[in-house]
Formats: structure tokens, sequence, C-alpha cells
């Protein structure tokens, strides 16, 4: 309705108007009835029988895969290239949608990446996905307690979803932390008004991106450097699941030369920065230094020391939050 | 044997088509849960993948095999309310709710259509169903909020928006909704940031932007919300809609000028305009 006359003045007339105006952007209604629209699609389908050079793939994959592989490789805009022409030809992809808003995401384009969130919200209400998405979007915009908000509801429709579970409990630390440190100024008075340091969220990774930044060629030293049992492995078997290949074979587990390590550190080897920052990637873990030295086995690139700064008290908020 | 899909000369015209076209036949009976699981999980890629002639193909032969499959169920309701297909998406609905009479997202879609449709009373009733078993249901939260508005109780739809926005916090179809209800109750400034908040992550929503131009045009900027009312509608539209709005503010000259800018501006006789002229004009008579 585009236009308000005096006769429809009265309040509820109006709000009739305009609010089923607004309701009905809510749902994807496309003009097209199924009957002809069956129709439309023999029709491509003879096409493609005839000549497969003139008509547009009828495979989402392949371009979706170039998609994901561009993204992979932090070719952002080679990657929106493919999901924008995905799209235009299958405009209901919630696939494309949502790749399209992690792509963005990594330009810190929020905005933008919401628009798409949301619209692929609008086709499928009930993906977990595309929540996760969002609550991922939030998280790197530092807007915690959304994404606690939005993670829990990707969780409600997905309990099985195992990034929003990550992701919320990174954000329900970071609210912790956050609230510590106010509380904290409160009861000190302190005199800086200066907020509490933002914490340096792990840079996780969305739906699109599946599981694997992680090289195929890793190799890596899981060091135990604070003494808790069980706890290189543990990481070595969250790295198989976020997508490493033959973690026995890529991950070797030392003890550290003592168990006061306070600081936890990851060493790379000069020219794998690149490959420690993809893994810091997935890690869900915060606060983890890079240092290069080339004084690593010959074994390996990377050494992740695991101190007594993070990991345990990351596991130790982890449960308290869950009880 | 139960359907959920059409009725049956259609569902064989579809599957007949279907096996036409594309050589796929139906499953026979007694295939595995496997292969259900398989075609399920299918039919949702192809979905996510908006590959809906792929999708289409999976569910009938979903159908053959296992046509009372819960979630092929909502597959198929997701499937037709893509398609636009309302009438098969309320059969769908309908079978779901005879296998769980308290499934939320059944209830929340027949909630929704008869929101669509102007069924109020009805449509409060599902959804109130959906908010009281699942209070996360931000649809319902939202269809909620708008038949309060559309009820006259901005109080309790600006509760229902904002309870919305805290399941989902930034949906720019709450916000805006919560926004356009601050403008029917007259919480102008705090209704501008709100659709405007809508526009930063959705600014292609037509109603939104309208909506907006009405609450600037509500504020008394009567030149900024003309532009922007004339870039969705057109000059004489959004001299008439500003006219409108001044004459809500009382300001009875400003709306005659604009009405009869927007008279003057459209070749054709503008109805609209004229009788908001008009009704101008009479309550002037009336007034003296």
């Amino acid at each position: 309705m585009a236009e308000y006359q005096i006769r429809a003045c009265t309040r509820g007339g109006i709000l009739v108007v305009a609010a089923l105006s607004l309701s009905a952007c809510s749902v994807n209604i496309p003009a097209a009835f199924s009957a002809a629209w069956v129709a439309a699609y023999a029709s491509i389908s003879q096409d493609q029988q005839e000549s497969q050079t003139t008509v547009p793939s009828a495979d989402y994959r392949p371009r979706l895969e170039m998609a994901r592989a561009a993204f992979n490789s932090a070719q952002y805009g080679i990657s929106i290239d493919h999901l924008n022409a995905e799209l235009a030809q299958r405009p209901t992809s919630v696939a494309a949608l949502n790749g399209l808003g992690a792509s963005y995401d990594q330009l810190r384009r929020y905005d933008v990446a919401r628009n798409y969130y949301f619209k692929a919200l609008e086709l499928a209400p009930a993906s977990s996905t595309t929540l996760a998405n969002i609550g991922y979007s939030y998280l790197l915009q530092e807007r915690h307690e959304d994404a606690a908000a939005v993670l829990q509801l990707a969780l409600q429709y997905d309990a099985d979803n195992e990034t929003a579970a990550t992701n919320l409990l990174i954000a329900q630390h970071s609210i912790l932390t956050i609230n510590t440190a106010a509380l904290t100024l409160q009861s000190t008075v302190a005199a800086s008004a200066t907020a509490p340091a933002p914490i340096a969220l792990p840079d996780r990774i969305p739906e699109i991106q599946e599981q694997a930044r992680l090289s195929a060629s890793l190799r890596l030293e899981v060091s135990n450097g604070n003494g808790i049992t069980g706890m290189a492995g543990r990481l070595r078997n969250y790295l198989h699941e976020k997508g490493l290949q033959n973690p026995q074979r890529a991950v070797r587990l030392t003890n550290a030369d003592n168990f006061a390590h306070t600081q936890s550190l990851l060493y790379f080897r000069t020219g794998h920065r690149q490959a420690a920052e993809n893994l810091l990637a997935v890690l869900p873990l915060q606060n983890i230094a890079l240092q290069e030295t080339d004084q690593l086995l010959d074994s390996i690139d990377l050494r992740l020391l695991i101190g007594r700064d993070f990991l345990a008290d990351y596991l130790d908020v982890a449960e308290d939050l869950n009880s | 044997m139960k359907r959920y899909f059409l009725p049956a000369l259609r569902i064989n015209s579809f599957i007949l088509l279907v096996l036409l076209v594309t050589g796929c036949a139906a499953i026979p009976a007694g295939s595995s849960q496997s292969e259900t699981d398989s075609l399920l999980a299918q039919t949702e890629l192809a979905l996510n993948a908006g590959d809906l002639a792929t999708a289409l193909v999976k569910l009938r032969a979903l159908q053959g095999i296992d046509p009372a499959n819960p979630d092929g169920l909502r597959l198929s309701a997701r499937f037709y309310a893509q398609i636009g297909d309302t009438e098969a998406q309320q059969l769908v609905t309908a079978q779901i709710l005879e296998q769980n009479p308290h499934d939320v997202q059944a209830l929340a879609w027949l909630g929704l259509s008869a929101l669509r449709s102007g069924q109020l009373t009805v449509a409060a009733a599902y959804l109130q169903q959906v908010a009281a078993i699942d209070p996360f249901q931000w649809q319902a939260l939202n269809g909620l909020g708008v038949i309060a508005d559309a009820e006259g109780r901005s109080a309790d739809a600006q509760f229902y928006f904002r309870q919305g926005l805290a399941v989902i916090p930034g949906h720019p179809k709450l916000t805006a909704n919560l926004g356009w209800s601050k403008v029917l109750s007259g919480e102008l400034q705090e209704a501008e940031v709100l659709l405007q908040d809508a526009l930063k992550t959705a600014p292609d929503v037509l109603a939104t932007r309208s909506n907006l131009a009405f609450c600037i045009a509500l504020q008394g900027r009567y030149d900024q919300a003309r532009q922007m009312y004339t870039t969705l509608y057109g000059e004489a539209t959004a001299l008439n809609n500003v006219g409108y709005a001044a004459l809500l503010r009382g300001e009875r000259e400003v709306a005659e000028t604009y009405l009869q800018q927007a008279i003057s501006s459209r070749p054709s006789f503008y109805a609209k305009a004229a009788e908001n002229l008009a009704l101008i004009e009479s309550s002037s008579l009336q007034g003296n």
C-alpha cells in the first residue's frame, strides 16, 4: 500500500493496512504457481538435453564449490562473484546467501553480511546454519550478548551444531569476562574511564567454510606446558574434528620442559606464518601469541605450547556456564 | 496411505511429469531407512541450494517410499512455501498436525498464513499457541505484534516485538515493525531510529523505506519525506502522502498545498488526493 488517504485515517484501518504490508514481507512467495513452475522446469530440462552449451548448468555444486574454495583461500571478492552468479540463477539458494554473508563478514562489511543472512533466514527460518552465521557475525562485531542469543537459538534448532556451540561458549565467556572486569572497575572506583579491553576473538570459521583451512601438510607439535593431563590429546582430537587429516601423523604430542608455563605460544618456522594464522583461526582458544623461530625440530613447522593462561581457564568457564 | 502433497489427480500428473522429464522413478515401497534418510538429506540440500527442480524430484521419490515421514512433510511444506503454493502447503501442514497437534512450525505456518489473509482472530489463536509452546518462536512473536498493532494495542505490540528481538537481536523485520508501532503510538524519534536501523540491514524493503518516509513527514520534515517518497513511488504519490502527513499534524494549509500539487502533477485524475483534499475542505467548513 503505497498511499495513505484520509478515509483510512481511522487508527485500526491504517494499522491493518500497514501491518499486513509489513507482514507480507516476511515470507518469500514467488509469483509463479507450482504448475507453471513445473512446466518451466520441463522446458529447461528439454533444452538441456538438446544443447548443453546454451543453458546454464543445472548443477549448483560446482559453482558453490568454487565459491567455497575461493573463500577458503581468503579470495572473498572471487567468492562473492561466484555466489552472486549462483544467486542470479537460483534466487532461493540459502547456501549462496549464507556464503555471501560469510564473505562480506570477512571483508568487515557486517551490514551487507546481515542483509544476506536475514534473507537466508526468510527462506529457511529454522536454519541452524544461518543462525550460527549470524551469531558468528555478531561475535566479529563484539556484540557478544546478541551473539549469545542467536547462537542459543541456532542450538535450539540443531543441538548438534558444533560451530554454534563453540561460538556460544566464546560469546558467554566474553560476556562473563567483560562483566567481571566491569564489576572490578566499579568496586575499586577506578579512575580510568576506559572500558575493559575487548577480548580478541578467535577467528571462528562460519558454516560456508565447512571445516578446513587446516593444511593437509600441517606438521604440528602440541606441547603440554601446564601439566593438565590429556590436554594436548584433546586438542589433537579437536583439530581432527575441525578437518585435520591424519591427526596421529600430523600432530606430535610432547611435554614441555616444565609445566609452569603461564603464557601459551604458537611458534612457527620462518615462512609458515600463514599456516600458523590458519591454525589460530580454528582453535577454540584466545590470546595466543605468535612467535617466529628457527629452533623447531626438523619434522615440524608449528609448535603450540599450551600454558596455564587460557585452555584450563577456558574449559573451567565452559563447565561453570553449563552447570 | 496418507497423502501429503496434493490431491490425487495433481499428484499423478506431477509424478508423470517428473518421470517424463527426468526419468527418475519413485523408489518402490520397502526401501530401507537409509534411502529415506538419504532422500531427506538430498531434498534439504537441494532446497538450501535453491534447486527447486531437484527438490521436487526428491520429494516425489520420498513420497513413494514414506509418504507420512514427518521430516518429509516439513520439507514439503517448505518447498510449497518457496513456490508460493499456499493451498498445497496448508494440506501438508494439516497432515503434520494430524501427527503432532503441537508441532510449532506447522502451527506457526497456519497462523502466519491466516495473518496474511487478514484473519486476525484465527491468526492470533494459532500464534498464541505457538508462543505458549515455544517462547523462542520469533515469527509467532512478530505475528502477534502485528496483530496487536492492528487492533490498536501498541503497548502489547511493542512488547511482542521486543520479545522477538530478544530472541533474535537485530532482525530487520522485527526492528522495522517495532519502528512502525512507534510511529503509530506517536513516538516518532524512536521510530525513526528503529526504521533507519532496520534499513541498515535490509535496505531494499519497500515497506520500511515507505514507513520511514512517513515517519519523517509526521515530524514536519516534508521536503526530506517528499524526496524519499518520490524515489519510491513518484512525484504525485509523494505529494499526496506528505500532504496526508501534514494533515495529521493539523497543518491544513500545508496539507492543502501538497494535495493540490499532487493533483496537478498527475496527468490523469488523482482520485485519492482529491478525496483527501475534499475532506480537508469539508472539515474546514464544519470547523467554521
